[in-house]
């Protein structure tokens, strides 16, 4: 294969026959041909059944990339920081003015209480001046309850005592009228 | 690769190639497996694929020898392998003993360009590529190596003749 000359020409005879007779000297090979062979077939094999990388399946590339996105919500999920809490006064009107400021219907116009003067009161018995009064004031003209009134409630009144402050209140009551 | 063409390279150079790689591991056998491996998956083939297994073979060897030695901690135990080199052959001119014996008492620096050149036929320029060295120095490593040989082994007065070919080209 090559020449045993040296670039600048240097002779080196002499050195040849012991040259070849040191090259007849047969190393020793202690490989396995036919293992040697083998394995190469299979490495090659192995490499021509691989597939390119832009030709692999498309799925699986796809199941990383979601499983990335996956990975990087929940990271922002617990990162994520505490809801504020906020607290708004919303100011409401008293009851008595929102109804002064609603619109009185018709039809409860029409039926509305007769003043107190609308009463002749002296010529009414007692039972209808009650109960004109009533049609006027409401509840508020009854008398208190003489159980509620005066009877505490570990103490009840007796039937007697109930019937006399009844009588004194009805007393009362036509006295005022 | 074509696999006639694998196994005639390894006829031809899978002894040298050991003899090759044994200069610095003792795993000789599985470096060479290797590299005949890798070739039959190159792509492309390379051009001159005999300097192309010398030069995987060596890269192979020298990281093998390196690792043989961290774990054997001694620092001649690519040459004191216990595997004979050389086959006996009672046709060659030498003893395969003394021709190992030789051999191996040489710096690596001259064992390979030896090896290289008398038993894988590579030529000098191929061997300078190979050890990324100049082809004049990679000659005179080699004139280095075969006066240092001829000594030892006895050899004194040198026989005359043509200069000619490596014995195993390739």
């Amino acid at each position: 294969m090559s020449s045993s000359l040296e670039p600048d020409g240097t002779d080196e005879s002499g050195l040849t026959g012991f040259e070849r007779s040191l090259g007849s000297v047969k190393p020793a090979s202690h490989g396995n041909r036919d293992r040697i062979l083998f394995l190469a077939g299979q490495q090659h094999a192995i490499a021509t059944k691989r597939p390119h990388w832009s030709a692999r399946p498309f799925w699986p590339a796809l199941a990383a990339s979601l499983a990335i996105v996956s990975i990087a919500q929940g990271i922002l999920l617990t990162r994520r920081p505490s809801p504020e809490i906020r607290m708004v006064y919303v100011q409401v009107p008293h009851q008595q003015q929102a109804m002064a400021k609603m619109p009185v219907p018709a039809s409860s116009r029409r039926i509305a209480a007769p003043s107190r003067e609308d009463f002749d009161l002296q010529s009414m018995s007692t039972l209808d001046r009650r109960q004109s009064l009533m049609l006027h004031d409401d509840l508020g003209a009854m008398p208190n309850s003489p159980v509620i009134a005066l009877a505490p409630a570990d103490k009840p009144l007796t039937a007697a005592q109930g019937l006399r402050i009844h009588v004194q209140e009805s007393a009362d009551l036509g006295d005022s009228l | 690769m074509d696999p006639e063409l694998l196994g005639r390279l390894i006829d031809r150079h899978a002894p040298a190639l050991e003899l090759f790689a044994r200069q610095w591991c003792s795993t000789a056998e599985d470096v060479v497996q290797e590299a005949f491996v890798r070739l039959a998956v190159q792509e492309p083939t390379p051009e001159q694929p005999v300097a192309w297994l010398f030069r995987v073979v060596r890269n192979g060897a020298v990281n093998a020898g390196i690792a043989s030695r961290r774990r054997k901690r001694h620092e001649e135990a690519a040459a004191a392998d216990g595997q004979a080199w050389f086959q006996p052959d009672s046709s060659s001119d030498f003893d395969p003993d003394i021709v190992q014996a030789s051999l191996a008492s040489l710096p690596i620096e001259q064992r390979e360009v030896i090896v290289a050149h008398l038993w894988g036929g590579l030529s000098f320029q191929e061997i300078a590529e190979l050890i990324d060295s100049s082809r004049s120095s990679v000659h005179r490593r080699y004139q280095a190596g075969i006066v240092t040989l001829r000594e030892r082994m006895g050899v004194s007065c040198p026989v005359r003749s043509n200069p000619t070919e490596p014995t195993n080209p390739a």
